[in-house]
């Protein structure tokens, strides 16, 4: 009990030293708000851009939300496919990891041009960078494989399906969890990203729009909440991923949450 | 080699001499390079195999394991047989919900055991499988084994290389040697049914053991003692 209170106590005590020290330097520098606002500049801003701010942060949460859902189950599907045969993974494994190298900033605007400006772009953005954790961890999980349990179903002649929804897929769920975790905090990465190139037209403006737009009008104090959402976004959505895997590894042997 | 229907056989060898190898001949994970292996009903038989470790699937409960292979015979004899057959291991109903991990390794091996009679073996082959356990657990479960045959009667080939353990389960022991690997010789044993744990302080059975000892050695070459 004592160190749970410590692993938030001496966080919050250095959080709240850096801010005094932030402050105190704004102050005795006199430096410009547009060059580093003070905490309190950025506070003001958190009370009278509210409105803009959590609609910001939901447009974004929804990107990175709906596109972390679409890798994690294309992803599996695209590992089933990789297990079912080693002539189709070794064909397509290299462009998978082409995928995953190709710089981001580099295709986004690509992506805007075949998709247009709005959600569905930033989505595509969050899909190709969070995809390519799940691809692999689950394709591990689902070809390693223990000798005797694969003797085991050559035993009783299982099926192709028998094998793959009776062990491969169980046997690749610790797995998959942990692509999911690390995809959670890059499709927060790439709905800024997407929003960024991408988020300009949509009703509901996504925070890396806010990023790019207030960057460009000298807004910094803007700036710094936006940046300060995104992270705190990532936070959350591997917190969340996290629990529920929490949840989902019960039944398996090693429990990843004791890390 | 021939191995009498509801026989118990069990094949006594140095690690390397291909013990193994004809269990798994037998079962038909393994294909021969030459020869054959006829059942006297002809066609496919009934196989089931345990093995060296007890390869649990750990998502699994116990009930749950051991239901898998009719799962994958889409063979819906349910639960009364699954019940039957973890009594019949000495698993009692505390821990049929029970996963692999929270189970002592001989318990582990019952579960495996039982999965393997759930389908109603007409051959049981048993690949070392009492091996990493300790000599108590061993020995209980060689009686429980004999028990459990004697209510099957299921033809059963167990490979070990524990002299004590051949002879106190064998109705046959079938001595191996190795470089080539074959059958050296085949001994009969003669110990009356049902063979109970007094069996193992009785001079007919200590006077076995030392027999097929020597006949073990004596049919070693000297690189395989090395």
């Amino acid at each position: 009990m004592n160190t749970k209170i410590n692993r938030i106590l001496w966080p919050a005590i250095l959080f709240i030293v850096l801010v005094a020290l932030w402050a105190l330097a704004v102050r005795f520098f006199d430096v410009k708000a547009y060059i580093l606002p003070s905490p309190s500049d950025v506070l003001d801003v958190f009370v009278t851009e509210s409105q803009t701010l959590k609609s910001a942060t939901l447009a974004t949460a929804a990107a990175a939300g709906l596109g972390f859902l679409i890798s994690v189950i294309a992803g599996v599907s695209i590992a089933i496919l990789f297990s079912q045969s080693a002539l189709i993974r070794m064909s397509c494994y290299p462009y998978a990891i082409f995928l995953q190298t190709m710089p981001i900033v580099a295709v986004a605007p690509l992506i805007v041009l075949w998709f247009g400006f709005g959600f569905q772009s930033v989505t595509t953005v969050v899909v190709i960078i969070s995809l390519f954790p799940i691809i692999t961890n689950a394709t591990t999980g689902m070809t390693s494989l223990e000798q005797g349990h694969v003797e085991l179903f050559e035993l009783y002649n299982a099926s192709r399906w028998q094998l793959l929804f009776n062990l491969r897929l169980p046997n690749a769920v610790p797995h998959i969890v942990t692509g999911a975790r690390i995809s959670s905090g890059l499709a927060v990465v790439g709905a800024i990203v997407g929003e960024f190139f991408a988020g300009a037209s949509d009703k509901l403006k996504g925070l890396g729009y806010y990023v790019q737009s207030t960057g460009l009008l000298l807004k910094t104090d803007m700036l710094f909440a936006c940046i300060f959402l995104s992270a705190a976004l990532g936070v959350v959505l591997f917190l969340l991923v996290s629990l529920i895997s929490r949840g989902v590894l019960r039944k398996w042997t090693f429990d990843l949450n004791n890390n | 080699m021939d191995i009498p229907s509801g026989g118990f056989l069990t094949l006594l060898g140095p690690s390397g001499c291909g013990k193994s190898t004809i269990l798994r001949l037998i079962a038909g994970l393994t294909s021969p390079t030459d020869g054959d292996i006829q059942f006297n009903e002809g066609g496919t038989i009934n196989r089931s195999f345990v093995f060296q470790d007890p390869t649990l699937l750990p998502w699994r409960t116990v009930w749950q394991n051991v239901a898998l292979p009719l799962a994958l015979r889409d063979d819906s004899n349910g639960n009364g047989q699954i019940e039957d057959v973890l009594k019949l291991v000495g698993l009692d109903s505390t821990h049929w919900q029970k996963y692999p991990r929270a189970l002592s390794g001989g318990m582990r091996m019952r579960v495996s055991i039982a999965r393997a009679l759930v389908t109603n073996p007409q051959v049981l082959l048993l690949d070392e499988p009492f091996a990493a356990l300790d000599e108590l657990r061993r020995q209980q479960l060689n009686e429980d084994l004999l028990a459990i045959w004697a209510e099957q009667k299921c033809t059963t080939v167990f490979v070990t290389h524990n002299v004590g353990e051949a002879v106190f389960l064998g109705q046959q022991v079938a001595i191996m040697q190795s470089d080539p690997g074959q059958i050296a010789e085949t001994i009969a044993i003669s110990l009356s049914q049902p063979r109970t744990a007094a069996l193992r302080t009785e001079q007919e059975y200590t006077e076995l053991v030392t027999h097929v000892s020597s006949q073990l050695y004596r049919h070693q070459t000297n690189e395989a003692l090395v």
